[in-house]
C-alpha cells in the first residue's frame, strides 16, 4: 500500500514539476520577448520624433497656463499625426503583453512559491519517506 | 507532516493555494479504499495499481474544478468508474486456455471475458444498488440509510445480487 502511495505521489509531483516548470519558463519568455520588443519599438519612436523635430510642439508648456489650456488639442493632434500609427500599435501591444505577463506573475507568485516549496521539499526528503 | 483535524475541505483549498503536498493526506486517506474498489472489479489484479494511479491522477487535474463543498470519496469513486470503462473498453479481448490445462476431451476453446458492467445490468436495480454500494465500502447500516430500507432488507438484497451474479458466471 503504501509503495502505492509512493507511486502515485511521484507521478503527481513529476506531472506538477514539468507543469509549474514550463509555465515558469514559459511568461518568462514571453515577458522578455514583449518588453524587449517593446523597447526597441520605444526606442524607433522616439527617434522618428526627434527627426521630425516632433518635440518642439512641448515647448509651448513653457507659456502661461491658459495658452496651454487653449493649444492642448492642437498639440495633441499634432503629436497624433506625426506619430507612425502602425508603429505605435505594436508598441502599445507589446507593452501591454509584458504588463499583462508581470501581473499574471505577481497575482500567482504566492501560489508558484508555495508549489516550488512544495517540490523541493518533496525532492530532498529523507529516505525514510516523510513528507 | 500531520493532517491534524484539518478538514477536507481546507485540504483542498491549501492544494488550490500551491500547497500541494496536502495531497498526500487525501492519498493516504483513499487509497486503499479506491484499490479495494478496483480489485473487486477487475479480473487482472495486476492492473488495479495503475488505475488507481490514473485515478488520483485524474483527480489532481481536476482540482480547480472541483466543488469543495463535495466530499472526496465518491468523486474518487466516480473517476474510479470512467477508468475501469476505458480499460475495458481497450481491454475487450479474449484469454486464451493454457495447454496444461486442456484434459481428454477438452475443446480448445477460447473463452471472452465480459464487461461487468454489462453483466451487472442483468442484475435489478435496487439489488445493483445495493451491491454497489457495499463495494464502495459503506456499512449495511450506511446503505440501509442511504436506500432508506430496513437493514434485514438490504442484506436480503445484497444476498440475491450476489447468487444471481454467481449463476451467471457459473454458466
Amino acid at each position: 500500500m503504501k509503495n502505492l502511495e509512493d507511486k502515485i505521489l511521484d507521478r503527481m509531483y513529476a506531472m506538477e514539476t514539468k507543469k509549474t516548470s514550463l509555465s515558469l519558463f514559459g511568461k518568462i519568455l514571453l515577458f522578455t520577448v514583449s518588453a524587449f520588443l517593446a523597447y526597441i519599438l520605444l526606442q524607433v519612436l522616439v527617434e522618428v520624433f526627434i527627426e521630425g523635430n516632433t518635440f518642439s510642439v512641448f515647448e509651448i508648456f513653457q507659456d502661461d497656463i491658459e495658452v496651454i489650456i487653449g493649444q492642448i488639442g492642437t498639440i495633441a493632434y499634432v503629436v497624433f499625426e506625426e506619430t507612425p500609427k502602425l508603429l505605435l500599435a505594436f508598441f502599445i501591444a507589446a507593452a501591454v503583453a509584458a504588463c499583462a505577463v508581470l501581473l499574471t506573475f505577481v497575482r500567482n507568485f504566492g501560489k508558484m512559491r508555495h508549489k516550488i516549496a512544495s517540490i523541493i521539499r518533496y525532492r530532498l526528503r529523507d529516505t525514510k519517506g516523510h513528507v | 507532516m500531520e493532517k491534524g483535524n484539518i478538514s477536507e475541505r481546507e485540504i483542498i483549498k491549501r492544494i488550490r493555494e500551491g500547497e500541494i503536498d496536502h495531497f498526500a493526506f487525501l492519498v493516504k486517506e483513499h487509497t486503499s479504499r479506491i484499490l479495494n474498489y478496483i480489485k473487486s472489479r477487475l479480473f487482472v489484479k495486476d492492473d488495479a495499481d495503475d488505475l488507481v494511479q490514473n485515478t488520483f491522477l485524474s483527480f489532481y487535474k481536476a482540482l480547480d474544478r472541483f466543488d469543495e463543498n463535495r466530499k472526496v470519496l465518491p468523486y474518487l469513486y466516480e473517476i474510479a468508474k470512467n477508468e475501469l470503462k476505458m480499460y475495458y473498453r481497450q481491454h475487450k479481448e479474449t484469454a486464451p486456455l493454457y495447454e496444461d490445462m486442456q484434459g481428454e476431451g477438452f475443446d480448445d476453446q477460447v473463452y471472452a471475458l465480459g464487461d461487468i458492467d454489462e453483466i451487472m445490468k442483468e442484475v435489478p436495480p435496487v439489488q445493483r444498488r445495493a451491491l454497489e454500494l457495499v463495494v464502495e465500502g459503506y456499512s449495511y447500516k450506511e446503505i440501509s440509510e442511504k436506500m432508506n430500507k430496513n437493514i434485514n432488507t438490504v442484506r436480503t438484497l445484497i444476498r440475491r445480487a450476489r447468487q444471481l451474479l454467481s449463476s451467471k458466471y457459473s454458466k
